[in-house]
């Protein structure tokens, strides 16, 4: 068994924090009433790194989330019921008839690819959520790109010249999105001068996280030979690829169900690497909410690199060869 | 000869007078006409295009050949796109502030403009569908009264020009 040692990649300082605000002035405060703006620039010039999340509740406070640290702001600015149905309309450019199947997930992606998570009512149809009404909660999970950020992560999925299938095992907040991001665009674009060269990405992004699609087009930096299918199961997505597209890569976010894994194995099978992620904090974790059908699946991966947000987002904690955990699993 | 002339422009301005009178009265219907078109338009790019709505209150009024019903959609339709915090009947009631006097719309179809401001777009597609119709059965409604009104209306401007007119003449004379 290899395992790497602990690292961090860079954390989002100086000109990446710089670029953070900007995304927070162009992407979500025109959307936020202006005082409430004003409040989240006063708070956020007070820190160095950059608001990961901005929770929104009514009647309460406004919260921004700094990596692992909330902090609250002042009860002065309370978040209004009525606000929150506002800022939901214009998030969705007033045309929530536009983003059913996403209220039926609780969460809508807005330009540059920031999701928005909701709570409220449900309306329920023939057992089914068809939309949510009444929101009192929102949360906006500020996407951002840290290039590097799978600097570290690289060198065990680009071995003897190919792209080793790869799966990312990590617990919420510890950046396996981000380095995910960065590892497609490496991938794709290729590095020349290392004599790398770029590979066809198929991107399965069920939720317009990765790739920040808005309409359709890619607002993120995913690289130039990247494919990406947008909003739609990753399971259906990555067959899709397989057949359509012809990736030497398919790339997706938090495996989970059992679709996903016969899609993985399909498209091993194939002959395409598969780089995923999945929710966890150490290899027990996965498994046990793993069946018989998805062990064997995880065999399919040549590299398994379990990420930690301790003693910050992004390290890397241990990365695992295929064969030794194949039999550690079997 | 001076007599006949100033008779037949007496004459000629008081029916020019009850034309115009009645034209107005029938600019209501005519634009409750067009704001229906628009609606029923607006529910095909909603229902089967999913549009969002800026764009739908821009395209709706293609083709429309009534100007000041095309205005009223482009400003909602810039004013949305424009401004991120603005709602829907936020721009509705300013676009009625600054735009109402060029209507000839009564209370009703504003009524029926606001009821929409406040509920497009907050709903999903079948809703959105229903509120729509609803509206545009309200407007059909409204337009029908109109119709009649201007017929009515109109038919009397015309005559009380004539007979203005004539009085003119006779007082005249």
């Amino acid at each position: 068994m290899h395992i790497g040692t602990g690292c961090a990649y860079n954390e989002v300082k100086g000109g990446m924090k710089m670029k953070a605000d900007m995304i927070l002035e162009n992407d979500i405060f025109p959307f936020l009433p202006e005082k409430w703006g004003q409040v989240i620039r006063e708070e956020d010039a007070r820190r160095e790194d950059a608001i990961s999340e901005v929770r929104l509740r009514a009647g309460e406070p406004i919260r921004l989330r700094y990596g692992l640290h909330e902090v609250a702001l002042s009860r002065d600015v309370m978040v209004l019921a009525r606000e929150i149905d506002r800022i939901v309309s214009s998030f969705c450019q007033h045309s929530r008839y536009a983003m059913e199947s996403e209220f039926q997930n609780g969460y809508i992606t807005i330009r540059g690819g920031h999701r928005v998570g909701m709570a409220g009512q449900a309306v329920v149809v023939d057992g089914k959520v068809k939309m949510l009404k009444h929101i009192h909660s929102l949360v906006i999970r500020i996407a951002r790109e840290v290039v590097g950020s799978a600097d570290r992560v690289l060198p065990y999925v680009w071995k003897h010249g190919r792209v080793q299938s790869t799966l990312i095992v990590a617990p919420p907040y510890s950046g396996k999105t981000t380095i995910l991001r960065d590892l497609i665009r490496q991938l794709s674009d290729g590095d020349e001068r290392n004599g790398r060269c770029g590979v066809i990405v198929g991107l399965a992004d069920e939720r317009s996280e990765i790739a920040g699609a808005y309409q359709g087009i890619p607002r993120l930096h995913i690289g130039s030979r990247t494919d990406v299918i947008d909003g739609a199961l990753k399971s259906s997505a990555m067959m899709m690829l397989i057949r359509a597209m012809s990736p030497d890569v398919i790339a997706t976010d938090e495996l989970g169900r059992r679709e996903d894994m016969v899609a993985v194995e399909e498209a091993v099978h194939a002959g395409i690497a598969v780089i995923a992620t999945i929710h966890g904090r150490y290899r027990e974790d996965v498994l046990a909410r793993m069946n018989k059908t998805m062990r064997e699946v995880f065999t399919l991966f040549s590299c398994i690199i379990f990420l930690d947000n301790q003693p910050t987002m992004g390290t890397i904690r241990a990365v695992m060869r295929c064969d030794d955990v194949s039999e550690e699993i079997l | 000869m001076i007599m006949s002339i100033g008779v037949v422009l007496i004459l000629s301005a008081g029916i020019g007078m009850g034309v115009f009178r009645a034209r107005e009265l029938w600019a209501r219907p005519r634009e409750t006409r067009a704001l229906i078109q628009a609606l029923s338009a607006l529910e095909t790019h909603i229902v089967y295009g999913e549009t969002p709505l800026a764009d739908g209150f821009r395209e709706c009024v293609n083709g429309c050949g009534e100007d000041t019903v095309t205005k009223m959609f482009l400003y909602l339709s810039e004013r949305l796109k424009g401004d991120r915090r603005c709602s829907v009947s936020n721009a509705v009631d300013e676009m009625r502030r600054k735009m109402g006097s060029d209507f000839s719309f009564g209370q009703a179809e504003w009524n029926v403009l606001t009821f929409l401001g406040e509920q497009l777009g907050k709903t999903d597609c079948h809703e959105a569908e229903k509120q729509l119709r609803l509206s545009v059965e309200q407007l059909k409604q409204i337009e029908a009264v109109a119709i009649t009104d201007a017929e009515k209306k109109g038919k009397m401007a015309i005559y009380i020009g004539i007979c203005s007119a004539l009085m003119m003449i006779l007082v005249c004379v």
